[in-house]
């Protein structure tokens, strides 16, 4: 029982709906230095970033373990399951 | 007894002697802003001191007790607040240079909450930039240092928080947790650190840094400490709607109860992997004493676990950095360069991304519910090395080179995500003296039997009766 209430609390949370960038990463390829950091930075060109491009190769690396981490923890079937955030409810639902 | 080290006594200790009018409170509270003047030029644990406020305050507890008026355990106690918190009158920088010379107009709720009890207000502590990162290394406002030895980090975000409590500099100290933030630096500094339930302590006042993932909660030295300060912030509050309206429990009455009868889980995976092997030793030996006090302790698994790791990250970048953006994009030179390359992966999440991310949480959830209906508890090392000297990029765990930062992150992170209280309290020191953080970790709103584990293994062992040198 505790989850129904629990997840609803945690369904109040948030409502900010993060930057949509204009590209999609490419997925197909395994790390690999300068290739991985010409990747991100087509993306950040694909999606306007102004984001100095000395700035993307030094962040390049860890986008793409985050990135890896996270495919490998939406491997599984999701199916209908809804996302916590975006739901407020005047008065509390707890 | 050395000057300034009143503070160390703790609240359970000093409140007695203030009720009984054994002990002023306007002395106190010189005590430790003298302790103050000395320590904090070394430990740059405060950004800002409110001396005269913190003696006129002190003063008002002094009248009010003497007329019988005491109000509780807090009456008189001097404390402190993560400069995230705002204070009327007073900038709540956030550890920033965007934020030097925002000015609040009110108090946090929390902070209306200690001063309802009667706690005394010593000043604000020092953060990592934003409360975006673990080091305490601030660019800004300098590194704080940890009191058990000072060319080391406190951990952060809540670093100066923790150094302060750790040092005697405050008797306790609120701090928030959005990846570690608070259980983090407790471990680092040897002090006990709670994140309570997502719901349970209002937010409204304080800054955010991920809507979803935040939490306010307690430093103090000691877990009696620790749930005297919950009881005095948690519960409902209108203002801010992620408040749960439950009303808290009496946290205190039953702290004594000890652990037999609960059942413990040590997790057989993640947990215990890839941890430097003091750290491994000190937490079984944890686990061993939780037996011979008569819990049962049993192994649990949580195949979800590294998974969850990865989505608290990706969930906190993009809400981050939908926080800051416009920040970013305008005042991008004034921002730390681990800050503002955090907030720049943050633009780099798709909307799929993170609404995939919050949609597996659930999965989470549900996995930790299996969990918790076996296990009244979760028992963890806090992080899987002791504090990184200052400046320093990458550690060597048992062989393997690890960033300091995803190291100090990686076993706390997941119950950011879930939402469940989890505390940190010191279990053991490694072989240069600094101390080792235990994770003990409840169900939802169960604060009250992490803190009845967390009391009766603390009085137990002698870990806490250690304080940093000088302290």
């Amino acid at each position: 029982m505790w989850r129904r209430s629990f997840l609803w609390s945690l369904s109040l949370a948030g409502g900010v709906v993060p930057l949509v960038a204009a590209a999609s990463s490419d997925e197909s390829r395994a790390p690999g230095g300068e290739e991985v950091a010409e990747r991100w930075k087509r993306f950040a060109a694909a999606a306007c970033l102004q984001i100095p491009e000395r700035d993307v190769e030094q962040i390049a690396p860890s986008l793409e373990r985050l990135k890896a981490g996270v495919r490998r923890a939406l491997q599984a079937d999701l199916g209908f399951i809804e996302p916590l955030v975006f739901f407020r409810f005047p008065g509390g639902v707890w | 007894m050395s000057e300034g080290s009143l503070a160390t006594l703790g609240i359970r200790k000093l409140a007695p002697l203030l009720a009984a009018r054994k002990l002023s409170p306007v002395e106190l509270t010189e005590s430790v802003l003298a302790r103050i003047e000395k320590k904090n030029p070394v430990l740059n644990a405060y950004l800002a001191v409110l001396g005269e406020a913190a003696l006129e305050q002190a003063r008002q507890a002094e009248r009010d007790i003497q007329a019988g008026r005491y109000r509780g355990p807090l009456h008189g106690i001097p404390v402190s607040v993560k400069d995230l918190f705002h204070v009327r009158g007073t900038p709540t920088t956030a550890g920033s240079k965007i934020f030097a010379n925002f000015l609040p107009d009110h108090d946090a709720t929390v902070v209306e909450r200690l001063r309802a009890g009667g706690a005394v207000l010593l000043g604000k502590t020092n953060l990592h930039e934003l409360a975006y990162g673990i080091t305490n290394d601030n660019p800004h406002y300098g590194a704080t240092r940890n009191p058990w030895r000072p060319t080391h980090i406190p951990g952060g975000s809540s670093g100066g928080s923790a150094a302060a409590v750790a040092a005697g500099l405050c008797a306790a100290s609120l701090g928030s947790d959005t990846g570690g933030s608070i259980r983090i630096p407790a471990a680092y500094c040897g002090v006990v650190g709670l994140k309570p339930t997502f719901g349970r302590v209002s937010r409204w006042g304080v800054m955010p840094l991920a809507w979803s993932l935040d939490h306010v909660g307690p430093l103090a030295g000691t877990v009696w400490d620790a749930a005297a300060v919950l009881q005095a912030i948690a519960g409902p509050d209108p203002r801010d709607e992620n408040c749960s309206p439950r009303p808290p429990a009496d946290y205190l009455r039953s702290i004594s109860e000890g652990v037999a009868g609960l059942v413990v889980g040590l997790p057989e995976n993640y947990f215990l992997d890839r941890l430097s092997r003091e750290v491994e030793k000190a937490v079984r030996a944890a686990a061993t004493r939780f037996a011979e006090l008569g819990a049962r302790v049993e192994p649990v698994r949580l195949p979800g676990i590294e998974p969850a790791t990865d989505l608290s990250r990706l969930i906190l970048l993009a809400e981050a950095t939908a926080l800051h953006q416009k920040n970013l994009r305008a005042r991008r030179q004034e921002l730390g360069p681990d800050v503002r390359a955090l907030l720049e992966q943050g633009e780099f999440i798709l909307a799929t991304d993170y609404l995939n991310a919050q949609r597996a949480r659930r999965r989470f959830l549900e996995e930790l519910e299996g969990v918790f209906r076996r296990v009244n508890l979760l028992l963890t090392p806090t992080t899987p090395i002791t504090a990184a000297p200052i400046g320093q990029a990458a550690v060597d765990v048992n062989g393997q080179s690890e960033d300091v930062r995803l190291a100090s992150t990686r076993l706390v992170r997941a119950f950011n995500l879930a939402g469940v209280p989890a505390l940190s309290l010191p279990c053991g020191f490694d072989s240069e003296g600094l101390p080792i953080g235990l994770q003990i970790v409840g169900k939802p709103f169960d604060e009250a039997t992490v803190l009845r584990a967390a009391c009766a293994y603390q009085e137990a062992t002698d870990w806490s009766d250690h304080h940093p040198p000088d302290a």
